[in-house]
């Protein structure tokens, strides 16, 4: 019985020494750990997918993760991937095993409201969109009066179908739910679903990858839009406004000509904004706890947002995703990719 | 010449009316199945997908360059494996004939594919052979083979975590799980069977409670739990997911072995206890030199088929984000360039862990049989 | 006792003695019993304090009020329980418009449903199995080996995932299934006929129904007098049904996407009841067999000697002492089951786990959700347990009276 006391206590006292308050910004841990602990998913191609050929994550989400442990740590490699699925992700954040997570995630109130996180800029607009069989006939939403739908689990698209069905009075459409888009697409295959949806950039990807992409129809309908953002931990304002500075950095960069390429040209550019953009002397690094250089070292790992879009989901990549016309076009060509004002 | 199978199949098949009935559907059936799925496997199926892929599946996000630490890992478990079965029977010529032809099947696959691999797999194959055979039929070596599976526990481990413990994936991250579960539950449950016979009736009434507990919710919920409550409780130590799918399934597991060993305990004899007193023995020392070993012995072929409902419920892991074996195979498949080879992935899944499965299960009958022959 | 009365005879000095001993171990018993229950409750507390410290630090609220919240997504199937007007709860299909503990209500819903039919289904498998195992037929006898062995060393979540895409999603769909009298056989699920009543749906007529289905099972399970009773009063109340209505069957009618009328089982609930209920089959074979075992070789040969065919001496002699002794295990497979059904969730069947996933996803109230779903699952267990334990003592006490 001794040995049964010892042991609690022991165990008690090792609570006690673990449980000792901890209140610091994200920001100082991250440092002070020189690790980012970045949640992502990894089977969504294009956002955050482990690449099965050569073992290595890649995705839009993944090149943010590289671009933030760039500029807060000064190296990209110093990520660490932390795999979070739709069910777990918030959870992740809120225990703080994860310090930001790029999971493309709807950003909608009230994700902000109920759980204690604060979302990032929006890296990636999306809208909901449905897919069905060529062979169903069915040409437009309007049509699917009655047929069952089916779409990711714990996805916003859950709650948009549940009100869109009511906005139009249906009462026998039914909603199935799978926990990946996998298993989505062989429902859709072979017929359990009437119509599969989820966010248009997984269904061009799924369509356009398949044996048959003629066999699929998207339809012209967009259920609702679906913009993607990262978030971290609520009431973290400095954790918070570094990592939005160094995402809006990456718009600015587009915006302002700087690529991966041209970088060490830049650095010796003669502009006064450019110079303090890319901490060549003072930067706007310190104010949040930053080095002054984040930007240059964030567009030297991943480049600007345009090329990391391009690289991820361009029309080149297999998710054929042209960003002419979106609003993930840059503001200048009329898109909604909008750094705020930097002087 | 025609006699005797017509003999056997009338006993066997066309006994009675009934049985006739049941041979004509039974059988028909059975052949049309065999057929149609060797058709597809040998014509529609693409299995091209499987070796491209394969590395992700063995070993999921583990770096590639640091894949030969993982091969190293493997080589000790198959190394332990042999001493293991060595301790329970011997290394007979048949046994050598199969290893030979597995050695020569891979061999014959590796002239087409990696050779580091195939170099690998052999050496697997001749240590697990050696093992085998050296435990089989010396005493020395079988007296090392304890602290050598200690030993090489630690070896695993000092091998395989400087990647990060974060990076286990695919098959590799199903065994360790399954090999560090099954090892850690193994005392916490013999203490909590001995609890459940505690002399202090609180004692009794914890154990009980926790056991009960245990095997009344699903392990996928006391996994998520765990996973979600252990950083809320500790926000200085940062604890892997890993970390925390073992702790987890160590804690459920505990309340089953708990279970395996009671019923173990049950059936040693109470006289012996009686006797041991009377001798006047510790309390402790009867427990542990008289009652526990008697009961362990009992209650091996169990505790084997628990090791196998381990592995088969690692799959379980995913709901944590972690990408064990099953995983690695749905992450293939998320890529939307191979929808259309569901079924070759999950054939290949399905027969690995057949595999696995078969030779755990057939550990364990050979135990029990073991067993059996030696208590008489 | 013995050990007392034993020292009654020893000289009075040292009775005292002992007596003295006795009580000073039963205070130290009682001490360090008084000990572990202190320590216990405090580890308890301390964990709670630690966790709602933990808690609090993060931001996150625990709270168990969001329950009320509206749930605003829809479930593919499942009753709920709702209270308004009419006489009292009733079961109703969910909707958005719904709270979240309705939600949690038909999570637990579709849960039971596939446990209680898994029960029985894979009882009664699982017994063919283990007694095919035994068969003089050949084949019968491997192919039930093979199954159960397949079964066993595989991971039931894969299990789940064939008999859902290549099995029951293969089936025809809607517009071109096999209909048969009604009854549909299509990947959108499997719709049979279903009798209804047509007529007065008031407090009478529910008493009058319950009454009904309460005979008729009286008759088909009671083995004594009651029999007739029950059968007559079946009878009776029939007839005081038709008077007030009358019984329909309803027939499930195709249309473009589903089938609607009669009763149907979703392609969701289908391939996780095939799923559970092979792989409960094959643990309970493996209990019966072991069972069967265990039996003497002489019950096979006596029986077998007064000239009772095989399948006699199974129903009659082998499985009726076979149950007596298989039941506790019966009932921890029953658990094992009533748990798995928590593995719908890899094919979007909507049990309890699945819902409390999507509402946690919603909400963002994982922990008190996890609670929920953890003392449901505890409740039924218990149910499980007493249930089986109230059988296993009547059979033994049936068995020992003989």
């Amino acid at each position: 019985m001794t040995l049964l006391k010892i042991l609690t206590a022991g165990f008690l006292a090792g609570l006690a020494f673990v449980a000792t308050e901890a209140s610091a910004s994200v920001l100082d841990t991250v440092k002070q750990r020189g690790v980012l602990n970045c949640g992502t998913d990894n089977t969504a191609p294009g956002f955050g997918y482990l690449n099965t050929a050569t073992g290595k994550m890649e995705g839009l989400d993944v090149d943010f993760c590289k671009a933030i442990a760039a500029g807060v740590l000064g190296d990209a490699s110093k990520v660490k991937f932390v795999t979070v699925t739709d069910k777990s992700r918030f959870d992740a954040v809120l225990t703080g095993q994860v310090d930001v997570v790029f999971a493309h995630t709807t950003m909608k109130p009230a994700r902000e409201s109920a759980i204690a996180i604060d979302f990032l800029p929006i890296n990636f607009y999306d809208g909901t969109g449905i897919m069905v069989k060529v062979a169903s006939g069915a040409k437009q939403f309007a049509d699917l009066d009655g047929a069952t739908f089916c779409t990711t689990q714990g996805s916003a698209t859950e709650t948009v179908l549940s009100s869109a069905f009511k906005a139009r009075g249906w009462k026998d459409s039914k909603v199935l739910t799978y926990e990946n888009l996998e298993k989505l697409f062989a429902a859709l295959n072979s017929g359990r679903c009437n119509a599969m949806s989820t966010d248009r950039s997984a269904l061009a990807a799924w369509a356009g990858n398949s044996a048959k992409p003629a066999d699929y129809l998207i339809l012209p309908d967009t259920l609702d839009k679906s913009p993607f953002a990262g978030f971290v931990v609520a009431n973290d304002s400095r954790w918070r406004n570094a990592l939005r500075w160094i995402s809006y950095g990456l718009f600015q960069a587009e915006e302002s000509g700087v690529t991966q390429a041209n970088l060490e040209e830049k650095l010796k550019s003669n502009d006064p904004f450019i110079q303090k953009f890319l901490g060549v002397g003072a930067g706007f690094g310190k104010d949040f706890g930053l080095p002054d250089d984040f930007n240059a070292q964030a567009i030297k790992a991943v480049g600007n947002y345009g090329e990391l879009y391009d690289r991820n989901l361009g029309p080149k990549t297999k998710m054929f995703l042209d960003r002419k016309g979106t609003p993930n076009a840059p503001w200048t060509e009329g898109g909604a990719i909008y750094s705020p004002l930097w002087n | 010449m025609i006699a005797k199978p017509l003999k056997w199949s009338h006993h066997n098949l066309f006994g009675k009316p009934f049985d006739v009935l049941l041979s004509l559907t039974v059988i028909p059936a059975v052949i049309w199945m065999a057929f149609e799925a060797l058709r597809w496997a040998l014509t529609v199926a693409q299995w091209d997908i499987i070796p491209r892929s394969i590395r992700v599946l063995m070993i999921g996000i583990f770096p590639a360059d640091q894949a030969w630490r993982a091969w190293t890992a493997a080589l000790i478990i198959t190394a332990l494996l042999g001493a293991g079965l060595g301790c329970v029977f011997a290394l007979r010529r048949h046994h050598g004939l199969v290893l030979a032809l597995c050695a020569l099947a891979c061999l014959a696959a590796g002239f087409v594919r990696d050779p580091v691999a195939v170099g690998f797999a052999m050496a697997g194959l001749a240590l697990f052979g050696g093992t085998w055979f050296a435990s089989s039929h010396s005493t020395v070596a079988r007296r090392l083979v304890l602290p050598g599976a200690a030993v090489g526990l630690i070896a695993i481990f000092a091998v395989i975590a400087p990647p990060g413990v974060g990076l286990w994936g695919g098959l590799l991250l199903s065994i360790l799980l399954t090999l560090v579960t099954s090892i850690v539950s193994l005392p916490i449950g013999i203490l909590l069977a001995f609890g459940r016979r505690s002399r202090f009736s609180s004692v009794r009434w914890i154990c009980t409670a926790y056991i009960e507990v245990m095997r009344s919710v699903p392990l996928i919920l006391v996994i998520y739990w765990i996973w979600i409550i252990m950083p809320v409780l500790t926000p200085q130590l940062s604890i892997a997911d890993v970390a925390r799918g073992m702790i987890g399934f160590t804690i459920f597991y505990s309340a089953y072995v708990a279970e395996y060993v009671r019923s173990g305990l049950q059936a040693v004899p109470r006289g012996q206890v009686e006797a041991a007193r009377s001798l006047g023995m510790a309390e402790f020392d009867i427990n542990r030199s008289i009652v526990l070993p008697q009961a362990l012995r009992v209650v091996v072929p169990a505790l084997v088929g628990n090791v196998l409902d381990i592995f088969n419920a690692a799959p379980l892991v995913f709901i944590i984000g972690l990408t064990d074996f099953l995983r690695a195979g749905q992450m293939i498949l998320a890529n939307p360039e191979y929808s259309n080879r569901t079924y070759e992935v999950y054939a290949f899944l399905f027969l690995t862990y057949f595999l696995i499965g078969s030779v755990i299960t057939f550990v364990a009958r050979k135990l029990e049989a073991h067993l059996a022959r030696g208590s008489r | 006792m013995a050990l007392e009365q034993a020292n009654a005879g020893v000289a009075r000095s040292d009775a005292a003695s002992i007596v003295a001993r006795r009580r000073r171990n039963r205070v130290k018993y009682q001490a360090t019993q008084l000990a572990i229950v202190v320590v216990a409750i405090a580890l308890v507390l301390l964990l709670g304090m630690l966790v709602n410290s933990g808690l609090a630090q993060r931001g996150i609220n625990f709270t168990f009020t969001f329950l009320w919240n509206s749930a605003g997504f829809d479930i593919s199937e499942g009753k709920t329980v709702v209270f308004d007007q009419s006489i009292g709860p009733r079961l109703t299909d969910f909707t958005a418009d719904l709270n979240l503990a309705q939600a949690f209500v038909a999570g637990l819903f579709n849960t039971l449903k596939v446990a209680i039919l898994g029960i029985v289904l894979s009882t009664v498998l699982g017994t063919l199995f283990g007694v095919g195992r035994l068969s003089t037929n050949w084949v019968v006898r491997n192919l039930c080996f093979w199954v159960v062995e397949f079964v066993r060393n595989t991971p039931l979540l894969i299990q789940i995932v064939f008999w859902y895409f290549a099995v029951v999603l293969q089936f025809p769909a809607i517009a071109s299934a096999a209909k048969f009298h009604g009854v549909i056989i299509s990947q959108q699920g499997l719709y049979l006929p279903t009798l209804t009543w047509q007529g007065a749906g008031d407090a009478v007529a529910l008493v009058l129904l319950t009454a009904c289905v309460v005979a008729i099972v009286g008759t088909i399970f009671d083995r004594g007098r009651a029999r007739w009773l029950c059968c007559a009063v079946a009878v009776v109340v029939f007839a005081l049904m038709l008077g007030k209505g009358t019984i329909a069957v309803d027939f499930p009618m195709a249309s473009k996407f589903k089938a609607s009328g009669g009763t149907s089982i979703s392609p969701e609930m289908a391939a996780l009841l095939l799923g559970i209920v092979f792989n409960s089959a094959s643990y309970i074979a493996e209990i019966v067999r072991g069972a069967i075992d265990t039996l003497p070789k002489g019950q096979w040969e006596a029986a077998a000697a007064l000239g009772l065919s095989r399948r006699d001496i199974v129903n009659d002699i082998i499985l009726p002492q076979v149950f007596r002794v298989v039941l506790p295990s019966f009932g921890n497979q029953y658990i094992s089951l009533t748990k798995n059904t928590a593995l719908g969730i890899a094919i979007g069947y909507p049990d309890l786990f699945n819902i409390y996933g999507t509402v946690a996803n919603q909400t963002g109230h994982s922990l008190e959700g996890i609670i929920i779903v953890m003392l449901a699952y505890l409740v039924i267990s218990w149910i499980i347990s007493a249930i089986v334990g109230a059988i296993d003592h009547r059979l033994n006490a049936v068995g020992a009276a003989r």
